[in-house]
């Protein structure tokens, strides 16, 4: 598998030097302005989970899995990779976005407010449930049926709010968030915080987990 | 004779295109030469074998082993070049080498420079910038320094000069000298395995024609040359494709000795070439 993602770290060199950094330093810049920690950690996570994609993205106009399925590598050392490097990416630039958005002058970041236990847990769970999500779409549908798939999902989503809004149903957004917020909070205060901190972990695995099958199931099929 | 590569009734369906009750073996050591039309399954043969696509059924084995099995074992013994080789453009050909050779336990570093010199490849280059020629040569450079046991060539020559067809196989006959390792070669230009095939198989529309030692293919198949009046409809069944003109038919029989039974002194019978065999075999039952 090592060899798999130094193919993928070489093919995607000049990408993550030329974008992938430079986006980092920037949502790290722009993480040093806002005050709201939340704003910072939601977005953060879901730009920098993107620019591994975008590298996955780039396979496809070079039809780069024919290569990797000709070498000595089975489909789920393929897949297996793909997590492992967009996590390797991922993690780095977490750490790069947010060393800028604390050293950054005038930042209205601490260091305690970011890099502490519970925050890290929240930005991996951020990332987890972007990458759990998106990686496996993009395995199944490339990077335009993927961007399909999810403008289908905001237009339905855009339907769903106005029929909210129309109250022809009662489907409440801002509850169904609130709610979610409350259960968090109920099992932090029932867990104690090692033991909420633990069932975070847990989550993390098990999404990354679940994904990462769905991938495999997804790829073992897929003509190339 | 061990056996590098046994298919049996493998099958694989597309919509619009069935590749079915696909059969043969190449023996450890020889050169096979898969011909055909365009379209008529050649590469979706090789992609299987590579795993690229997925079968719908039968049964692939390479060095006497499943090959979905044992994938990765049987795959670093085997060198591919594909039709279309997938690198990534931009990236130079010293770069695209430290991506592929950490694969393989058995890469010698000093063949591939011994063959990056020989084949006069600039390794600083960009893949994009390469001509066609020379970048089947990167990729055979490639496949040829993990000491591979078996190479498999989807189309290398299509599109190519024939200098750097010659030099090919010139590379391929090296290749086998040992006898221990082979080479399975895709093409619709027959020429090209005439000078070097010892095993030559035939597909058409997605169905093995026949799989054959090619010397026993060109002494036993003929073309035969007659008038007109010998054209009755047994005899047309008789032939694997015929051609009718004004002054006489032309026609390709697998039995050399049954067509000098039949005819005698009335046809002339010259031996195939493995174009007039394709030629005739995509053309069965027409009059060409």
């Amino acid at each position: 598998m090592g060899s798999l993602i130094l193919k993928d770290l070489i093919f995607n060199k000049k990408f993550i030097l030329l974008i992938g950094i430079p986006y980092s330093i920037y949502i790290g810049w722009l993480g040093s302005k806002v005050v709201s920690l939340r704003e910072f950690t939601a977005v953060g996570a879901f730009i920098i989970c993107i620019v591994p994609l975008l590298c996955y993205a780039r396979e496809d106009k070079f039809k780069g899995s024919v290569l990797s399925s000709s070498l000595p590598v089975t489909r789920k050392d393929i897949v297996l990779s793909k997590y492992a490097t967009s996590w390797l990416l991922m993690i780095v630039f977490y750490l790069l976005s947010t060393a800028v958005a604390l050293v950054f002058p005038g930042s209205k970041l601490s260091l305690q407010g970011v890099l502490n236990i519970k925050m890290i847990l929240i930005y991996l769970l951020l990332l987890t449930l972007f990458i759990s999500i998106l990686l496996p779409l993009l395995i199944w549908f490339g990077m335009v049926g993927s961007f399909v798939f999810l403008i289908s999902l905001q237009v339905l989503g855009i339907i769903t709010l106005w029929l909210g809004s129309t109250k022809l149903t009662k489907v409440s957004l801002k509850g169904l968030i609130a709610g979610i917020g409350s259960f968090f909070a109920a099992l932090n205060s029932h867990l104690g915080v090692v033991g909420y901190q633990i069932f975070l972990l847990g989550i993390i695995l098990l999404l990354n987990f679940v994904s990462f099958k769905c991938s495999e199931f997804i790829f073992k099929r897929k003509e190339l | 004779m061990e056996n590098v590569l046994e298919i049996k009734d493998l099958r694989k369906d597309y919509e619009g295109f069935t590749l079915r009750d696909v059969s043969f073996s190449l023996p450890r050591g020889f050169i096979m030469g898969l011909i055909g039309p365009n379209g008529a399954g050649k590469t979706t043969i090789i992609k299987l074998i590579l795993n690229v696509v997925k079968k719908s059924a039968g049964e692939i084995k390479v060095f006497g082993a499943d090959s979905l099995e044992n994938e990765v074992v049987v795959k670093s013994r085997i060198g591919f070049v594909h039709d279309t080789p997938f690198f990534y453009e931009y990236l130079s050909l010293k770069q695209l080498k430290a991506t592929v050779a950490p694969f393989y336990k058995n890469w010698d570093d000093d063949l591939f420079h011994r063959l990056i010199r020989e084949f006069d490849l600039p390794l600083k280059k960009a893949f994009s910038k390469l001509s066609r020629g020379m970048k089947m040569k990167f990729a055979l450079a490639l496949a040829l320094s993990h000491r591979a046991d078996f190479i498999i060539l989807d189309e290398p020559t299509s599109g190519l000069d024939p200098v750097f067809g010659r030099e090919l196989l010139g590379r391929l006959s090296e290749f086998i000298q040992d006898e221990r390792k082979s080479v399975l070669f895709s093409t619709h230009i027959t020429s090209d395995l005439e000078r070097i095939a010892d095993f030559i198989t035939f597909i058409d529309q997605g169905r093995i024609v026949f799989s054959s030692a090619k010397d026993e293919i060109l002494e036993q198949w003929g073309v035969v040359k007659g008038p007109n009046e010998l054209l009755s409809e047994d005899n047309k069944d008789f032939f694997r494709g015929f051609r009718k003109r004004e002054f006489g038919f032309e026609a390709l029989c697998s039995s050399v000795s049954e067509a000098r039974r039949r005819f005698g002194q009335r046809v002339v019978i010259e031996k195939p070439s493995l174009e007039d065999i394709m030629f005739y075999m995509t053309r069965r039952g027409k009059d060409a």
